[in-house]
C-alpha cells in the first residue's frame, strides 16, 4: 500500500495538470478501454484542468485582493473568498488518493448492487468527486490512507441508500423515472428537506401559503445571469472598497471574465473525461440494467425546474444578506451564488410539492448550515486547493467555496474521523 | 452549417454528456453541425446573438426563453432512457 502511496504522491507533485492524465490512462488501461480515445481523454483532462487552475487563478488575483480591501474597510467578517465550485472540483480531483477511491466506491458500488443492498447503478462518474472530497478532508486531518478510504465508502453508501430513498420522489417530482440520484451533496440535504415539510404541515396559516414561481422568474430572472452579477457584483466590491474608478471597472470586468471562461474551461475537462466516464458507465450497464436498477445520475438534473429556478432566484439577495448576518460565517459566497441556490433548493420544493414559500424557507436553514460548513472547511480547502495548483495571493489567507459547505455528510464523517 | 445550442444548468456537466452524444450522432448522420453551450439562464440572450437551429437542455425549458427557436428536451442522453426518439427529433429539426 505504501508503494502505492509513494507513486501517486510523486505523481501528485507533477501537478493536476500532468497527473490526471496519467491517472485516466492507467484506469482506462486497467478496464480496457481502446487506447486511441483514451489518450484524447486524458490530454484534453489535463487542458481542461490547466484551464481551469489559470482562469480560476485569474479570479482569485483580480478580485481577491480586492475582497480584502473592502472587508477590511467596512470591517467585515466574510474574508474567505469563493473561488467556485469548478475550483473546488478541480482540486478534489487532484488529490493523490482520488484513483484509489474511485476503483474502490466502484467496487462497492458494484458489491452492494449484487448484494441487492441498493438499487442504484451509479454511472456518474463526476460525481465520485463528493466521495474523494470526503478523503480529502479526512486525510489533511488523520494523514490516514485508510481512514480516508473507508470515510470515501461510508460517504458513498449513504448517498446510495438516500438515492434509494428518493427515487420514488425523482420519478414524481422530477418527472424521472428509472433514475436515482447519489450525488452526495445534494441529496444529503433531502432528509433535513423531508423534515422540515412535515413541519410545515403542523404550522397553522403557514402551510396554506403559495407563491408562483414563473412570476420570480419573469420579474427577477436576470439575478441568474453570471455574467451580469459578475460584472455588478465586481463593480460593488470595488466601489465598497473605496477603489478608484478604473479599478471599479477593472474588477467588475474581472468578475464577469471569470463567469464566463471558468465554465468553458470546464467544458474543455468534461469533453475529454465523457468519452472515459462512459466507458465505466457501459461497463456498468452491461451488468446492472432492467426494472430492478435505477440509473444514478447527477443531481444537476433535479436543478432544471421552475420551483427551483425560482427560489433559486429568490435566494441570491437572501444568501448575500445570510452571510453578512450570520454569526459564524465568514464566507463570501460570490460566484456560484444563484447556482448552488437551485442546486439546495432542489429537494426542498421537491418534499413540499413546489412550494416555493416552504422550499425557500428550507432553503434557507440549509444554507446557514452550508456556509457554517464552508467556514469550517477553510483551512483544508486552501491547502487542498494549493496542492491542486491554485495560487493563494499574498493578503489572503483562506479560500473556501460554497459548494465545499454543501457536502454535509463529508462534514459529519469528517468530524467523527477526527476524533480518531 | 446548423446551430445546436445545448444547456443546463451550470453549461459545464450535463450539457457536456448531451454534447458528447450529439457529436457522434451528427457524425454518423454526416451534418455539419456548430454547438452553442450554456446555462438556462443564458438561453435567451444566446438565442439571439448564436441564433441556433434547435435548442437542446438537459432539463425543462420555458418556451418564452427559446423566443421562438424549437426545444428538445435532452433529459434523455443523462438518464439514458428515450435516447433515440430524442435523436429523431432533433435529426427532423435538423433536416428540415
Amino acid at each position: 500500500m505504501k508503494i502505492v502511496i509513494d507513486a501517486l504522491n510523486y505523481i501528485a507533485s507533477l501537478g493536476p495538470m500532468v497527473m490526471m492524465p496519467i491517472i485516466i490512462l492507467v484506469i482506462g488501461l486497467i478496464l480496457r478501454q481502446k487506447l486511441s480515445g483514451l489518450i484524447r481523454s486524458a490530454l484534453l483532462v489535463g487542458i481542461g484542468f490547466a484551464g481551469v487552475n489559470t482562469t480560476v487563478n485569474f479570479f482569485i488575483s483580480s478580485v481577491g485582493p480586492a475582497i480584502q480591501k473592502m472587508v477590511s474597510i467596512w470591517g467585515l467578517r466574510t474574508d474567505i473568498m469563493d473561488v467556485g465550485w469548478p475550483a473546488r472540483a478541480a482540486a478534489t480531483w487532484s488529490f493523490p488518493m482520488a484513483a484509489i477511491v474511485v476503483i474502490v466506491v466502484l467496487g462497492v458500488n458494484i458489491l452492494m448492487l449484487t448484494l441487492k443492498w441498493t438499487r442504484c447503478v451509479m454511472v456518474d462518474f463526476w460525481s465520485y468527486n463528493h466521495f474523494i472530497f470526503t478523503a480529502a478532508l479526512v486525510w489533511y486531518t488523520t494523514k490516514s490512507p485508510t481512514l480516508a478510504v473507508i470515510s470515501a465508502i461510508i460517504t458513498a453508501v449513504v448517498s446510495f441508500l438516500l438515492a434509494d430513498w428518493t427515487a420514488p420522489l425523482a420519478e414524481n417530482y422530477f418527472g424521472l423515472p428509472g433514475v436515482s440520484f447519489p450525488t452526495s451533496n445534494s441529496v444529503n440535504w433531502a432528509p433535513i428537506a423531508w423534515f422540515m415539510d412535515k413541519v410545515y404541515d403542523r404550522i397553522p396559516g403557514f402551510r396554506n401559503l403559495k407563491a408562483d414561481p414563473e412570476f420570480i422568474q419573469k420579474r427577477f430572472g436576470i439575478l441568474g445571469e453570471p455574467m451580469l452579477m459578475g460584472l455588478i457584483f465586481g463593480i460593488i466590491i470595488g466601489l465598497l472598497g473605496h477603489q478608484p474608478t478604473n479599478q471599479v471597472l477593472t474588477i467588475g470586468m474581472s468578475t464577469a471574465a471569470a463567469m464566463v471562461l471558468i465554465p468553458k474551461m470546464m467544458q474543455i475537462l468534461m469533453e475529454g473525461l465523457i468519452p472515459f466516464a462512459d466507458g465505466i458507465k457501459d461497463m456498468l450497464n452491461r451488468r446492472f440494467s432492467g426494472s430492478n436498477f435505477t440509473i444514478g445520475i447527477d443531481a444537476a438534473l433535479t436543478v432544471a425546474n421552475p420551483s427551483a429556478i425560482a427560489v433559486g432566484i429568490l435566494m441570491v439577495p437572501t444568501t448575500l444578506i445570510l452571510a453578512m448576518i450570520l454569526p459564524g460565517n465568514r464566507l463570501l459566497p460570490l460566484p456560484d451564488i444563484a447556482y448552488q441556490a437551485m442546486w439546495l433548493a432542489a429537494w426542498p420544493v421537491a418534499f413540499s410539492k413546489g412550494n416555493i414559500i416552504r422550499g425557500w424557507v428550507t432553503t434557507v436553514i440549509i444554507t446557514c448550515l452550508v456556509l457554517l460548513g464552508a467556514t469550517d472547511m477553510a483551512q483544508i480547502h486552501t491547502q487542498l486547493a494549493i496542492a491542486g495548483g491554485f495560487k493563494i495571493p499574498h493578503g489572503l489567507s483562506l479560500i473556501s467555496t460554497e459548494d465545499a459547505g454543501t457536502h454535509l455528510i463529508s462534514w459529519i464523517i469528517w468530524k467523527i474521523m477526527s476524533i480518531f | 452549417m446548423k446551430k445546436v445550442l445545448v444547456c443546463c444548468g451550470s453549461s459545464m456537466i450535463t450539457s457536456s454528456v448531451a454534447i458528447n452524444k450529439l457529436k457522434e450522432v451528427f457524425k454518423k448522420e454526416n451534418i455539419d453541425v456548430t454547438f452553442g453551450q450554456c446555462k438556462f439562464s443564458e438561453v435567451p440572450s444566446m438565442a439571439k446573438t448564436f441564433k441556433p437551429d434547435v435548442i437542446v437542455p438537459t432539463g425543462p425549458l420555458d418556451e418564452k426563453a427559446a423566443g421562438g427557436v424549437p426545444i428538445v428536451r435532452g433529459t434523455s442522453f443523462i438518464t439514458g432512457v428515450g435516447e433515440k426518439e430524442t435523436v429523431e427529433q432533433i435529426l427532423n429539426i435538423l433536416k428540415k
